[in-house]
């Protein structure tokens, strides 16, 4: 009986926490399919009645929405593209081989993650002014190129280094070089870690806004998470600031990808934040 | 065989270079380059001016909009990281024993995180307006007056900081991972003893976490004293500069006022105080951490 009761007790504090943090999502939803008039009324509602799409038009006709969605996939899929070619190799580097200095390298590879953005995003902004990269989507896709993502080394250098060398050497005699080793032999045995990079990869990119926001300039180069401000900011300087439709609309369009991912492939992601937490 | 001790520093050096090549160009260059626009005044267009410590000293002398960040940027971690990290610990406590439940509520408290952007705080902003937001109607049914929370000055700190907990998904996880290792043993042997479930989570859980709470509670300050896209979206450093954050002053001291050298200042100081805070931790925190692995 008590077992029961608290039982009871624990789903109830665990479902009234997940309804809060699931809050924001089911507000974007209800309110995205309300009417003007259902939306500016008090006390606020959470069904929609009757069910509308007109915000969801109103987002597809008036704004530049699939630029944005173009823009966005652009990016995110060369910087998953990137980061998976570079990663793979850095990481299988530092798993597999000694050198000089290794741990040295190591250690400066993990301290970047300390290096705040602020620090040199404006010698960044600078030389990509000189080269002329501003308002292209370079300067957000290079760093990823170059193994930018130190969590990402991280994941993938833990995985390797468990990966059976008697295979590697086995390989190794009968003559392959190191990199068919690698691609041919190590990474289609770890595709699971490197799924978990690529999604990371996605989520990150495509929720930045801070990137985006200093290096693109023209509309027609904005990402969505850059769109929906601007929509934001254009809307609530009028009369129907109220009618947050069109922003909710657009807010659910934008992180739709990251809950179809997320709903998918929920282990996944887990799996990723346990790994890299637990040796830190 | 080809295999020898220089060969395996030759590829060593041909694998990571990649990340060599971005180190040089794209952290340690820019982080020298922009300690030197730090002593000159830079405009973004013509060439930086050599001006000496005039940054440094204008920032710590006369500029009172750096003391308010600065106090902000303090303010907000102070609140922020010791609440997100104590929420992320009981959830975490909650969600320990294995068991289907237990799997599903991981998934949901763990995706804020995942869909943390500007669609989660544009919504948030929604939420808590002063008159019809669903949180005030809520607390008026619990006949509770809920104030303006981001145009009251008083009420905006903590209302970024009361979004905030919802991002703890990830810090959560990583508890729970650390909580999880520790063998059941100790706590069945604790029990014999008499020990209650207090004195479990102070004398055996939490020591045993210890280094997972040391990496969680450098990151949680990491990111809380550059926290700049959240307030920019829900209260735009307002009102009355209650929120400005010390990123958004050299934000705007670079890009909106044009003084890059002096946002290379201000961003140099920030890197420092990081650098600071993260190694007090550590060492304080030394003494206690366990290296068995």
């Amino acid at each position: 009986m008590l077992k029961k009761i608290r039982f009871v007790a624990w789903i109830l504090v665990c479902s009234v926490l997940g309804i809060i943090f699931i809050m924001p999502f089911f507000w974007m939803l209800s309110t995205s399919l309300m009417s003007t008039e259902q939306i500016v009324q008090y006390p606020p509602e959470l069904i929609p009645s009757p069910v509308t799409l007109r915000s969801f038009e109103y987002v597809i006709k008036s704004g530049d929405f699939f630029t944005y969605f173009k823009n966005s996939s652009i990016i995110a899929v060369a910087n998953i593209f990137g980061t998976l070619i570079s990663t793979t190799l850095v990481a299988y580097g530092f798993a597999k081989y000694d050198a000089p200095l290794k741990s040295f390298w190591f250690a400066l590879l993990m301290s970047t993650m300390m290096v705040p953005y602020f620090v040199t995003i404006i010698p960044l902004y600078s030389i990509y002014v000189n080269l002329k990269l501003i308002n292209t989507f370079a300067p957000l896709i290079l760093p990823n190129m170059l193994s930018a993502s130190a969590f990402s080394v991280f994941l993938l250098h833990q995985f390797f280094k468990t990966f059976p060398k008697e295979i590697e050497d086995a390989a190794r005699i009968d003559g392959c070089s190191e990199l068919h080793i690698l691609f041919k032999i190590v990474v289609p045995n770890s595709r699971a870690i490197l799924f978990v990079v690529a999604i990371f990869m996605f989520v990150w990119t495509w929720n930045d806004y801070f990137g985006p926001v200093i290096f693109l300039n023209d509309q027609s180069k904005y990402t969505l998470a850059v769109g929906l401000v601007f929509l934001n900011s254009s809307i609530s300087g009028y009369k129907d600031a109220l009618d947050q439709g069109p922003v909710m609309a657009m807010a659910l369009l934008s992180v739709l990808p990251i809950i179809l991912v997320y709903s998918c492939f929920q282990k996944y992601f887990i799996k990723g934040i346990v790994s890299s937490g637990l040796k830190g | 065989m080809h295999y020898t001790r220089r060969n395996q520093a030759k590829y060593f050096y041909l694998f990571i270079s990649p990340w060599l090549l971005g180190f040089f160009l794209l952290t340690l260059m820019p982080l020298v380059y922009s300690l030197f626009l730090s002593l000159t005044r830079y405009n973004g267009i013509s060439a930086p001016k050599f001006i000496g410590l005039q940054n440094y000293t204008d920032i710590f002398l006369y500029d009172d909009l750096f003391k308010q960040s600065l106090i902000n940027a303090f303010h907000y971690a102070i609140i922020a990281v010791p609440t997100s990290l104590t929420l992320a610990l009981i959830i975490a406590l909650l969600l320990s024993k294995e068991s289907k439940a237990s799997n599903f509520f991981q998934i949901v408290f763990y995706f804020p995180s995942v869909a943390a952007g500007v669609a989660v705080f544009t919504v948030a902003r929604f939420l808590l307006r002063g008159e019809g937001g669903l949180i005030n109607y809520v607390l008026s049914m619990l006949g509770i007056q809920g104030p303006y929370w981001l145009t009251d000055p008083s009420w905006a700190m903590n209302a970024l900081v009361m979004v905030n907990l919802i991002f703890c998904g990830s810090q959560m996880l990583i508890f729970l991972a650390g909580i999880k290792q520790i063998p059941t043993s100790y706590y069945e042997a604790a029990k014999i003893d008499g020990a209650g479930k207090i004195q479990c989570f102070f004398r055996i859980t939490f020591p045993l976490i210890i280094n997972v709470f040391a990496f969680n509670l450098v990151m949680g300050i990491i990111t809380a004293f550059q926290v700049f896209v959240q307030p920019l979206i829900m209260t735009g450093g307002g009102p009355l500069k209650k929120t400005y954050m010390y990123g958004m002053y050299i934000y705007d001291s670079g890009f909106n006022f044009g003084r890059f050298g002096y946002a290379a200042a201000l961003a140099w100081i920030m890197y420092i105080i990081i650098l600071f805070i993260s190694m007090v931790i550590l060492k304080s925190l030394q003494k206690r951490m366990n290296y068995e692995e």
